[in-house]
């Protein structure tokens, strides 16, 4: 269902846009094998994603495996948060999905689930000790 | 000159193709709107149930079914679960307030396409349809009756006793009256009550048998109302005809209702929330519609009875040793929550099951399309609502539109036979 991935720069935080087109399903690519990554030089952290097993779909529930690094070295042992947002609706998800440290600098995020169609902000907050930052990806489904 | 005309008519013509898909025999359609309509039919099969391991079993619809209509199963010998979900009203009611054996504060849900729901009843407070099964029963308002009561009809009713044992084993010896009252249940904030007092007498390992065999009683009604199905409306019949180019079944829905499909899923917005093949996103929203005497908090309510309750999908009794409950209700507290919210309700027969929302504050169809036009009288907006709700201002010829395209979400031809009581309650028995 991942149809083309597209990368730009949002207001200083590492952006990218996932058009999850829902209706195509046979010409597409296996997304799980697809890592959505951010932009490079926006910040200290740099996140990379992609849907586990099955692809992104609107309105079912996925995990996610997510790398990240911080100052270009795989992070280990950090704070890490899953948001999404709809700006357009003025709301976000109904379900919190815990994130998992899987060890070097690997996390899982279990159950993610992105109810409605339309602009999804995903927003991944990190932290180690004073460093925070939020590193966010655009999903349209 | 005429090179240039002729480009121009040339361009007209593409951009004409280009916007109109190449396989739609529908020229009302956008290529954008048949891609979505594409999505919203079929309805696929009954998603699976692992909490419930009897849920496809035909000879558990057919206990399921018997139990569903018995009207010994209630307090007071004259309700069943028909007494309100009437096959002949679109599994509701008519009524404005569900009213058994006393008043109910909510309108009472359609079951066409309940199985396909992910949360249960206006607020959600059950996650499975079998333990959604088990709430009517020990309602003082509804069936009025209790779990022990309930186990001695299975019990002494030679029918569905064998038909309960030839799925589920052997039921207790409920005989013994010492040990099994007639009438016991657990009564939330009630302990005097006497069903309270004689649960509390009883052991705790009889206590246990009780609750299994008020649970398969749960799962077998479930396996029943997973056979209440609606897939094939003049709407489905025209997503085939879209998928085939066939025009004849792209005649099964009027040009207005056309018209309709593009208000529904464009400027109308309605897809935002009845979204998918039955026509929800299967969760919570304020969409505003203004409430009588009282504040119904809704969701947040839900949830956190839920999370309480005995029977959800993390307790002992979901046969997928809680997989479903980690991933579904383990997750859901933590999101985000406002009062005021209720279930997205299915749009499949809609134009059968007036009147409409969860206090069926609304009476009429044209009513509730009239109602999202203008929000009058909306309820105010809460600290996060939906900013897409606005007022759409519909013409008259557009709210007659999208009246004509929810009508056409009307398909009524389920087996009759799973509209009545079956002869028996055993698939085997010769006497059905
Ligand atoms: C007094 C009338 C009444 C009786 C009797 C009754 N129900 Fe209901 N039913 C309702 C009302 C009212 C609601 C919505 C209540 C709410 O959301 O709080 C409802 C909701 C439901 C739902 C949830 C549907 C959904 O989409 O979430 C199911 C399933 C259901 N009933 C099945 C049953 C079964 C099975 C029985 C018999 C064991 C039964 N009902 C007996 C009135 C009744
Ligand atoms: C913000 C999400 C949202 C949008 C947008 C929305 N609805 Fe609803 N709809 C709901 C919810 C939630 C309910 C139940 C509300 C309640 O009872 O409190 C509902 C109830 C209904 C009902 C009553 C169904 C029943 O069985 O009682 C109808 C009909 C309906 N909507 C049609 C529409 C149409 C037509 C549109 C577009 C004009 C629309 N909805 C837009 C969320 C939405």
């Amino acid at each position: 269902m991942l149809n083309s991935v597209r990368r730009w720069t949002v207001s200083g935080l590492a952006a990218a846009i996932v058009m999850v087109l829902g209706a195509c399903a046979d010409d597409a690519l296996a997304p799980s094998e697809q890592w959505v990554t951010s932009a490079a030089g926006e910040g200290r952290f740099s996140v990379a994603w992609r849907s586990t097993g099955m692809p992104l779909a609107r309105n079912e529930s996925r995990d996610l495996d997510v790398a990240v690094d911080l100052d270009g070295e795989p992070a280990a042992g950090l704070d890490v948060a899953v948001r999404g947002w709809m700006p357009d609706h003025g709301h976000g998800m109904v379900r919190t999905p815990p994130v998992r440290d899987m060890g070097a600098g690997r996390y899982r995020v279990e159950g993610l689930l992105l109810h409605m169609r339309g602009r999804w902000d995903l927003h991944f907050d990190l932290r180690a000790g004073d460093v925070a930052e939020t590193v966010s990806f655009v999903v349209d489904l | 000159m005429r090179t240039l005309i002729s480009f121009s008519v040339l361009l007209v013509v593409a951009l004409w193709f280009v916007t109109r898909s190449p396989t739609a025999p529908s020229h009302l359609l956008t290529g954008q709107e048949v891609a979505i309509a594409l999505e919203l039919s079929p309805l696929p099969p009954v998603p699976p149930s692992p909490t419930n391991r009897v849920a496809d079993d035909p000879a558990a619809a057919r206990l399921g079914q018997a139990l569903f209509f018995d009207e010994r199963l209630s307090g007071t010998g004259d309700v069943s679960c028909a007494t309100c979900h009437d096959p002949a009203r679109g599994w509701g009611d008519g009524r404005r307030l569900a009213k058994a054996i006393a008043h109910h504060p909510r309108h009472t849900l359609t079951l066409w396409n309940v199985a396909y729901n992910r949360w249960f009843f206006w607020a959600g407070r059950k996650d499975t349809l079998w333990s959604q099964a088990l709430a009517p029963f020990e309602d003082p308002r509804e069936h009025g009756t209790s779990r022990l009561a309930v186990a001695h009809v299975v019990h002494d009713d030679d029918d569905l006793r064998s038909a309960y044992e030839e799925l589920f084993g052997a039921l207790p010896d409920l005989a013994d009256g010492a040990r099994f009252p007639a009438d016991a249940r657990p009564v939330a904030g009630d302990e005097e009550h006497p069903h309270a007092r004689a649960w509390a007498a009883m052991e705790e390992r009889d206590q246990a048998l009780i609750d299994d065999v008020f649970v398969n009683v749960g799962k077998s009604i479930a396996a029943y109302q997973r056979r209440i199905v609606s897939r094939r409306a003049p709407f489905d019949v025209f997503v085939e005809g879209l998928a085939a180019r066939d025009r004849d079944k792209v005649a099964a829905l009027s040009e207005s209702a056309q018209r309709g499909f593009s208000l529904f899923v464009g400027k109308a917005q309605c897809l935002v929330c009845h979204d998918g093949p039955n026509f929800t996103d299967l969760e919570f929203h304020a969409n505003r519609v203004p409430t009588g005497e009282g504040s119904d908090p809704g969701r947040p309510l839900g949830i956190s009875r839920l999370l309480e309750d005995p029977f959800n999908s993390l307790s002992r009794h979901a046969d997928d040793g809680g997989e479903e409950g980690r991933r579904k209700l383990a997750l859901a507290p933590m999101g985000w929550r406002t009062p005021g919210e209720f279930k997205t309700p299915t749009l499949r027969n809609v134009a059968r099951t007036a009147p409409y929302m969860h206090e069926g504050q609304i009476a009429t169809l044209r009513a509730v399309v009239e109602f999202y036009s203008t929000l009058e009288n909306a309820a105010a907006p809460g600290e996060h609502t939906e900013t897409i709700l606005v007022p759409l201002h519909l013409s008259e010829a557009e709210v007659d539109d999208l009246l004509a395209f929810l009508a056409s979400l009307t398909d009524e031809t389920l087996d009759a036979d799973l509209r009545r009581a079956p002869a028996s309650a055993r698939l085997t028995s010769q006497s059905n």
